[in-house]
């Protein structure tokens, strides 16, 4: 009994390797040097795909109306680059759009510093404008005191922001001509703010202002509103 | 007091430029101010049309400069209301030649023609009294002053105006030849003493005045009264002064009015300054 | 006199250019009008402050002060009353103090809206005058009361001096106005 089931196992392996000759011999035996050039030629098209995609790509990129951003520009060719196309007019494409960029680069980074410059200068202004705002509102509020003595203190604070009581205050009382200036009788800063405490009144607005090193005002330049 | 200001508006027939000034209930009483020629200069300036009813001034650019239909409103305006010595048709009469389009007269504050007459109080050797004076523009380098040309003070004039005339008193002709040894009766008479002076000599208040105040006589206290004579309209004479009194017609006005020839005007000059 | 000394400390150079020479516009010499009623209004508000019992004596010298540098020297106050014809003079420094005598617990000083500002003429030294007439309601209050009361009509002598001072190194040309002589008469008695 073993030796009969020993015996039809083999058979049952003849049998199958048999089939497998068959069928390799009806499929494939003779076709196995085809497979390999059609590989090839696949690969050559790919190849020349991705080049002429690459050459319309970078000429895109070489394109001034191009809607893409400096970036995604920048990656683009990357991309590209990184594809390592070996081919002379790729290359040459390569070279044209990596001096493009370098100069767009360029105007970017410009513009980035004038933009720089003008928040500063925008900055700058509004903080300027702050102050002078800040050097109004001491007029206002000695003129606005409840009485002498809250004037006095005010008087006394507002004094710190000058270089002396004696920082000349000029008074425009109106301007003809070709932007030429009448003024009031000069003063000095220590008087015109004992001038506000007494008529209780400041109806004016700050023209100019000059400051020193320490930044302290050293002329201040007033016009009616 | 509204209907006055609106009355003192129709007048001067100009709303507008009054509008921003015309505000609360202070109105009833601004009105009169309003009216009132509150100074002389603007007496100048209403009579030849310079400024608008709110009192600010034309310039020569203004197209209501010297406009003859408002001007003629505010001249009827300038006269003391309450003298009926100033009637309607010598009023009308000056009116119409001022505004005569040929002559078409202005006052000029700078031309002569008119001066000034002060009434002042002052201490004369202790003793309360009036000194007029009369006092005219006068140009030094590119400005003016008021400076004084005539003066009237009663004690003077009762001492020279009232001569003793007297065909009897003079140094006879052969008077050399006695060393005018009868000086002594010429001088021995006060009362007539005139007599023996020059014809053409006329006394000079003016220099009295100056020699008695810098004698130290004269102390002044304050000045009285003030007014103003014009002969600046040819053919005409008009006196100025001022009217307090709550009313639409104050201020300075017209006080006197009279149609003169150049032979009056001498004469009137003469009255005036009391000579 | 301390400000006289700051003020000559600050102007270097007081040059005289009068205004004759070059056509003012009018709308400079609206300017210069304002200036002048505005040193008005300042006088004004001077005088309350010197009228109030409330200020202290110090803060009120020292508003005398800066009243009397609004005026040119030795002008005068004269003042008349409705009823006689005598006419006070006083210096402004004694009219003030005479105002501060009077200890009322409140003065104020009320404005009509009317000011008559005249022609500016000028005289031979070569400074412009004028004259701005107000009117002013004057109340002196004792507690809640009405202690007295006028109305006034005053002429204001004005003077206009064209001056140059230079300031940080550039020349500034200005109007030095000064008050004069003020004429006070009274109008009513209410």
């Amino acid at each position: 009994m073993k030796k009969l089931g020993i015996q039809l196992k083999r058979t049952r392996w003849s049998q199958l390797i048999a089939l497998v000759l068959v069928f390799t011999v009806a499929l494939g035996g003779s076709s196995c040097k085809s497979k390999k050039k059609i590989a090839t030629e696949k690969a050559t098209i790919e190849l020349a795909n991705k080049i002429a995609q690459a050459k319309a790509s970078l000429v895109d990129l070489l394109r001034d109306d191009n809607p893409k951003t400096y970036e995604e520009k920048v990656a683009e060719l990357n991309r590209i680059k990184k594809l390592q196309l070996r081919d002379p007019q790729v290359e040459q494409l390569i070279d044209q759009v990596d001096t493009k960029q370098l100069a767009e680069s360029q105007i970017i980074e410009k513009k980035r510093q004038e933009e720089k410059i003008r928040q500063e200068t925008v900055n700058l202004k509004l903080k300027r404008q702050a102050e002078i705002d800040n050097i109004n509102a001491h007029f206002i509020s000695i003129a606005q005191a409840a009485n002498a003595m809250e004037a006095n203190l005010r008087i006394q604070q507002t004094l710190t922001y000058y270089a002396s009581p004696e920082v000349p205050v000029l008074l425009i009382i109106d301007i003809y001509g070709d932007n030429k200036k009448d003024y009031d009788k000069p003063t000095t800063i220590l008087h015109y703010l004992n001038y506000l405490k007494d008529v209780k009144m400041y109806k004016r607005q700050i023209e100019s202002i000059k400051f020193d090193v320490n930044h302290k005002i050293i002329e201040i330049e007033l016009i009616k509103n | 007091m509204r209907v006055g200001l609106f009355l003192f508006l129709l007048l001067i027939g100009s709303f507008n430029s009054l509008k921003s000034q015309v505000v609360d209930d202070v109105l009833g009483d601004e009105s009169l101010f309003y009216a009132e020629t509150k100074q002389v200069n603007q007496f100048f300036r209403r009579f030849n049309n310079e400024e608008g009813p709110d009192g600010v001034r034309y310039y020569k650019r203004d197209k209501e400069y010297h406009n003859p239909v408002s001007r003629k409103k505010y001249l009827e305006m300038l006269f003391d209301s309450r003298n009926s010595a100033l009637t309607e048709s010598i009023r009308n009469l000056f009116i119409s030649e001022v505004l005569n389009a040929d002559s078409n007269q202005y006052l000029n504050f700078h031309t002569g023609g008119w001066f000034a007459e002060v009434k002042t109080r002052f201490s004369y050797k202790s003793e309360d009294t009036f000194v007029t004076f009369f006092l005219e523009l006068e140009q030094e380098n590119m400005g003016y002053k008021w400076v004084i040309t005539n003066v009237y003070f009663e004690p003077y004039a009762e001492i020279f105006l009232e001569q003793k005339s007297d065909s009897s008193k003079f140094l006879h002709p052969m008077s050399h030849e006695i060393d005018f040894m009868n000086l002594i009766k010429v001088f021995n008479d006060q009362k007539y003493i005139d007599n023996y002076t020059i014809k053409s000599f006329q006394s000079d208040f003016l220099t009295l005045f100056l020699y008695e105040f810098k004698q130290g006589y004269f102390e002044f206290k304050y000045v009285e009264d003030l007014k103003f004579h014009f002969f600046q309209i040819p053919g005409w004479y008009f006196e100025v002064e001022q009217f307090v009194r709550a009313d639409y017609n104050s201020g300075w006005l017209i006080s006197k009015l009279t149609k003169i020839s150049e032979e009056e005007k001498s004469i009137l000059l003469k009255y005036i300054y009391h000579n | 006199m301390k400000l006289k000394f700051i003020i000559l400390t600050i102007i270097g150079l007081f040059s005289f250019s009068a205004f004759a020479q070059e056509e003012i516009s009018p709308e400079r010499k609206q300017a210069i009008d304002s200036l002048a009623l505005e040193k008005v209004k300042d006088l004004s508000k001077y005088i309350s402050i010197i009228g109030n019992k409330e200020t202290s004596f110090s803060e009120a010298n020292r508003v005398i002060e800066r009243t009397l540098e609004l005026f040119a020297n030795n002008s005068q106050i004269g003042v008349s009353s409705l009823y006689r014809k005598e006419v006070k003079y006083y210096p402004v420094r004694k009219y003030l103090n005479r105002l501060m005598a009077l200890n009322y617990d409140k003065v104020n000083i009320k404005w009509y809206n009317i000011q008559y500002i005249s022609d500016l003429e000028r005289q031979p030294d070569g400074t412009y005058v004028g004259v701005i007439t107000i009117y002013q309601r004057f109340e002196g209050m004792q507690g809640d009361d009405l202690k007295y009361v006028d109305t006034t009509k005053k002429d204001i002598t004005i003077y206009v001096k064209r001056k140059e001072t230079i300031i940080g190194g550039r020349t500034i040309g200005f109007w030095d106005v000064m008050l004069g002589d003020i004429r006070v008469a009274e109008t009513s008695k209410n």
